[in-house]
């Protein structure tokens, strides 16, 4: 009977070491988009989709999480950055979040808001083109504000975008809009 | 051997206009208007309104890449790429560098758009007037054969096309660029005003004018 029990032992072991194979292996890859050539964690998209939202922020009008700003910055490195270019963001990536642990002894997600406000202020500060984390930041600010100012929200909302014909007007005080 | 008398007659044509872009399109209007039996050659294909505009249609959130080109694409396509209108919104009327390669002895960037309209689909709709200092510019500069004709020759050329296309701008009185048959343009934004009124306010040989534009 022992031999039974340990090879009851093993087929349950393999089966669940065969279930929880691929499920560990779906993890790996659950990321929101399908990207074809940069390759993320869902860590890292998690703190993508964070930073976008502290530059970002949600306040009586949506973040940049609530219009998927990450996912744009995502699908833009992907498709339309040169491969020199893609490599400079993903390294810069990395650098980013290796000094925001350096420099706080958290993940940049582990960061509270006002922490993380902080970090981007000091981020702001630095504009070298030379210096990967600079790249990325620069990149994945740019391209978020490309989001917020291209997406359905903000021209319908707040820009009042109507269709030709409607009226162009060149110049009107902000208040009255 | 009447009815092949009837097709020679049929396929007898006073022009034949080869192209239908802004020159061909143009030719084809004129004679046709001027009673000649034309013929217009064109080989792309037939763009009818609404159904071969499949972007017209589209909001700005709409397109995927914000109308910038794929990596992929503009690496497939180093010369067309270079042209300011290939983008997302355009792209599918520009013949891409691979389906008519040319040879370059010197730098060419030959952009195409192989359909009826050809490239007048594809502009920015920028139309100033020359004047005689452009006209005047190789005999007076040497850098080229003298025009054969000058700013009054086709002034009323000018008039002609702006009446019928529709030219938008305002009669700005500049000797270097001619005023025409202008409706009213669109109004300057504040930002444009503002530079407007400090270059006249520094300047009074240099002129910030609303540009005259196709509608």
């Amino acid at each position: 009977m022992p031999n039974r029990r340990v090879a009851i032992q093993q087929l349950l072991l393999i089966w669940a070491g065969a279930a929880l194979l691929p499920s560990c292996m779906q993890n790996e890859q659950k990321v929101s988009i399908p990207l074809k050539l940069i390759h993320i964690t869902p860590a890292d998209e998690n703190m993508l989709a964070e930073l976008t939202e502290t530059i970002l922020p949600k306040t009586d009008t949506p973040g940049a999480k609530d219009i998927l700003a990450h996912l744009f910055v995502l699908k833009m490195v992907d498709d339309c950055a040169t491969k020199k270019d893609q490599e400079k963001y993903m390294e810069g990536m990395k650098a980013f979040q290796e000094y925001v642990y350096r420099r706080t002894d958290k993940t940049f997600v582990e960061n509270s808001p006002a922490e993380r406000n902080a970090i981007v202020a000091k981020m702001n500060l630095n504009k070298s083109a030379d210096d990967a984390i600079s790249f990325f930041y620069q990149g994945t600010r740019g391209l978020t504000i490309e989001a917020y100012t291209t997406c359905e929200y903000y021209l319908t909302k707040i820009r009042g975008y109507k269709m030709i014909p409607g009226k162009f007007q060149g110049c009107v005080p902000i208040k009255t809009v | 051997m009447g009815n092949l008398n009837d097709g020679v007659k049929s396929r007898t044509f006073d022009a034949i206009v080869i192209g239908s872009g802004m020159s061909g399109g143009w030719a084809a209007k004129e004679l046709c208007e001027k009673g000649l039996k034309t013929l217009v050659l064109e080989r792309g294909r037939d763009v009818v309104h609404m159904k071969d505009y499949p972007t017209t249609n589209m909001q700005p959130w709409e397109f995927e890449h914000r109308l910038d080109v794929p990596q992929a694409i503009k690496d497939a396509n180093p010369v067309v790429s270079k042209c300011y209108n290939f983008r997302e919104d355009a792209m599918q009327f520009f013949v891409k560098d691979q389906e008519h390669p040319y040879v370059q002895e010197k730098p060419f960037d030959w952009i195409r758009g192989y359909q009826v309209g050809g490239k007048s689909l594809l502009w920015a709709r920028q139309t100033q007037r020359w004047s005689d200092f452009d006209y005047e510019g190789p005999a007076r500069d040497g850098f080229s054969v003298d025009w054969p004709i000058r700013y009054k020759d086709i002034a009323p050329w000018y008039s002609h096309v702006e009446k019928f296309a529709g030219i938008s701008g305002n009669k700005d009185g500049l000797a270097v660029l001619p005023d025409g048959e202008f409706l009213p343009p669109l109004e300057l934004s504040c930002v444009e005003n503002y530079f407007k009124d400090f270059i006249s306010k520094n300047y009074s040989d240099r002129h910030v004018i609303y540009a005259r534009c196709a509608h």
